[in-house]
């Protein structure tokens, strides 16, 4: 299903809405929080939507993916108007970990729990990368879709998380989960949680940002083409999406959607002053009950955590068509989405149109139409931040980068490529100083075959040139110094694709 | 010589875990002076269940072992030390035919490690000469003199001076590298290199 044939009708974005979709409790096995504990952290720091999402396994499946939809009821009823969705860290069988939850329905936990027994890779010791763990990858997904078309949800996504970390989500496994089933498998996460890891051993964790400190041949499951700089973090996103012209942008030449997320992935969290109580706190009482207790105040701020609270540093907002859980979902799908790290901004708008202005626009994540020769320009609206972070101090806004890749349609020869050689920076706006609303337009001139457009924007502290060289990113983020990574000094926002489709 | 321990390998366990299971065996066959020069690597071998498969070589000029002495030694320890799926080659360059024992299909997962050994361009290095002594901080030229390793490279490929200093944080894994054993480092805190696989990292 291409972004091209036939046009996305853009759904109208009548709010956008932040959320977190990769968030752990006391149901995982290294988690502790409560859900309302989490829920709560995450309307504090202003988000409106959040997934409950503890790691698959035989404890969970017994027992947590119960126990989470009377938590998450209770949370709701006491955080009314937060969108609180059931999900789950999904053991992609062959793979990394995946973000799956569904609309809230009466059957969601009968869903979940199937799905989790039938497909869930360590349920099923599964993790190994062999032939028959990918197939069961792609049932998986097909399977979500049925429960879909059976109306036994009303909808489902997978997200797949932190893909690079362990060189574990091979580019076809990629493109075979999309394939399987573009409404369900929508994207990755383009920046991973743990930002808090990076913080220098003096006040933090002292450890790799991300947590992302593997290298080749630690893994025998990796996929043995990533470079070495595919398994760090790059102003702490990750290599897939930092990579201007990598993975990601391998994927939207195809003239296909895949959305980009950036979520806390919260354990544990920097400075919590709540903990297991003793003597409930270990694995083995884990194993045994299905969960540990509520986390108890103990009063000593915990330094070695390197996670945040939900939308305490990281946020994926969502253009929705109205606040619920569907048009999340549907906002998702359709990459109507930004993501930022520290509240760098506070609203983006993106918009592609026709200088001549016989087409509707394409707001973020939809497509332009336009006859071939016409001339197409760009428009990027975006609120600086008025508030400080959490971090406390109003972050700035320093320079905006405007990235432009072709789109072939026909997709790669080799399903396993993850370069696209024809993206590159085309346009670098200084926004030093900016303030208020910012506009941004920049002229593409005559567009003769299919492209897509996407935007992102940093505090510029730290840059290099990117992977590819200068000609494709003059000034991309920095590979992450472990230990030396504070991540309130290096912020970033990108957004997703909008796509130009011609007519001849 | 290479070995793949076969099914029965533990999937959990990390390449050091097999390297050095690999060591503690071979010891019992070889005396400690031909031990001190091996040099132990895992390779990634995606046949089957993708696992690890370990080589052990002696750099030409060291003292080693004897052939066949190693392989019957070898031999004994399958369904002891080594779990009875295992399978083993030994080559000897210029020197008598290739040794094998052991499980045929586990062989040709040996072989494997054999032959990236033998092409020296991949492998992660779990012991080598000198691992003992690559602690607290040390200079490019400092690591060079004190072990097996003969250069430290940055993420881009190049060399550093001899002068760069490293932290070596206790945890040194070099990899095998168009024939010489080199240190992947990254930038680290401080100013210091740091090398650039972390111990303790799965999360």
């Amino acid at each position: 299903m291409s972004a091209l044939d036939p046009p996305r009708r853009a759904a109208r974005i009548g709010c956008w809405l932040a959320g977190d979709h990769h968030v752990h409790t006391q149901y995982s096995r290294d988690g502790r929080h409560t859900i309302l504990d989490q829920a709560t952290r995450a309307r504090q720091f202003g988000l409106d939507w959040m997934v409950v999402t503890d790691h698959g396994g035989p404890e969970h499946v017994r027992v947590g993916v119960i126990r989470t939809a009377p938590d998450i009821a209770a949370a709701r009823r006491a955080l009314p108007g937060s969108l609180l969705f059931q999900g789950v860290e999904w053991n992609i069988p062959g793979a990394e970990h995946g973000t799956v939850f569904v609309a809230p329905g009466a059957r969601d936990v009968e869903v979940l729990q199937q799905f989790e027994r039938d497909y869930d890779g360590v349920v099923r010791d599964a993790q190994a990368w062999t032939p028959d763990n990918e197939a069961l990858a792609v049932a998986a997904i097909g399977w979500l879709g049925q429960q879909v078309d059976t109306r036994r949800v009303a909808d489902a996504l997978m997200v797949a998380n932190h893909p690079a970390r362990q060189g574990l989500d091979s580019p076809h496994e990629i493109r075979g989960w999309r394939d399987t089933d573009p409404r369900i498998a929508v994207g990755f996460e383009g920046a991973p949680g743990h930002q808090a890891a990076g913080l220098p051993r003096s006040v933090g964790p002292g450890e790799n940002r991300g947590y992302y400190g593997r290298d080749r041949g630690t893994n025998p499951n990796s996929f043995l083409p990533y470079p070495q700089e595919a398994y760090r973090t790059w102003g702490g996103f990750d290599w897939m999406t930092a990579t201007v012209g990598g993975l990601w942008d391998s994927l939207l030449a195809e003239g296909r959607q895949w959305s980009i997320t950036a979520n806390s992935d919260s354990h544990e969290v920097y400075l919590h002053t709540a903990d297991r109580p003793a003597g409930r706190d270990d694995e083995s009482y884990f194993e045994a009950t299905g969960f540990y207790p509520g986390a108890v105040y103990d009063g000593v701020p915990n330094p070695t955590a390197g996670d945040f609270w939900p939308g305490q540093y990281s946020r994926t907002v969502v253009g929705a068509t109205r606040r619920s859980y569907r048009a999340v979902m549907r906002g998702l799908r359709d990459g109507a989405v930004w993501v930022d790290h520290g509240h760098l901004i506070s609203a983006l708008d993106l918009q592609v149109r026709s200088c001549a202005g016989d087409a509707a626009p394409a707001t973020l994540g939809s497509t332009l139409q336009v006859a071939a020769g016409a001339e197409v320009e760009i428009v990027v609206r975006i609120d600086c931040a008025r508030l400080p972070h959490a971090g406390g101090e109003i972050p700035r806004l320093n320079r905006v980068d405007l990235i432009v890749g072709a789109v072939d349609v026909r997709g790669p020869d080799d399903r396993d490529a993850f370069t696209a050689p024809h993206t590159r920076v085309v346009r670098s706006w200084d926004t030093s100083g900016a303030a208020g609303t910012i506009e941004l337009t920049h002229r593409l001139g005559r567009v003769d075959s299919p492209l897509y457009v996407r935007v992102r924007g940093t505090d510029a502290r730290f840059s290099q040139v990117g992977a590819l060289g200068a000609a494709i990113d003059p000034h991309g983020p920095r590979m992450d110094i472990p230990g030396d990574s504070d991540p309130w000094l290096d912020l970033w926002f990108y957004s997703n694709a909008s796509f130009v489709a011609v007519t001849r | 010589m290479g070995v793949d321990l076969g099914p029965s390998q533990d999937a959990a366990a990390s390449p050091d875990d097999l390297a050095h299971a690999v060591a503690e065996v071979v010891s019992h066959c070889e005396p400690a002076d031909h031990m001190a020069n091996a040099v132990i690597a895992t390779h990634t071998r995606q046949v089957g269940i993708p696992h690890f498969v370990v080589s052990v070589v002696w750099p030409a000029a060291t003292a080693g072992p004897d052939p066949a002495t190693l392989i019957r030694g070898l031999v004994a320890e399958i369904g002891n030390a080594l779990p009875a799926t295992s399978g083993i080659v030994i080559t000897w360059p210029g020197g008598p035919d290739p040794a094998t024992a052991g499980d045929r299909s586990a062989v040709v997962g040996a072989w494997t490690a054999v032959t990236r050994a033998a092409a020296g361009d991949s492998g992660r290095i779990a012991v080598f000469p000198g691992e003992q002594r690559l602690r607290g901080v040390m200079s490019v030229a400092e690591v060079v003199a004190a072990s097996g390793i003969d250069r430290v490279a940055d993420v881009s490929g190049s060399v550093l001076d001899d002068s760069v200093l490293i932290d070596t944080m206790g945890f040194v894994r070099p990899r095998w590298r168009a024939h010489r054993m080199v240190l992947q480092i990254q930038r680290g805190p401080d100013g210091l290199a740091i090398p650039f696989e972390r111990e303790h990292m799965l999360r």
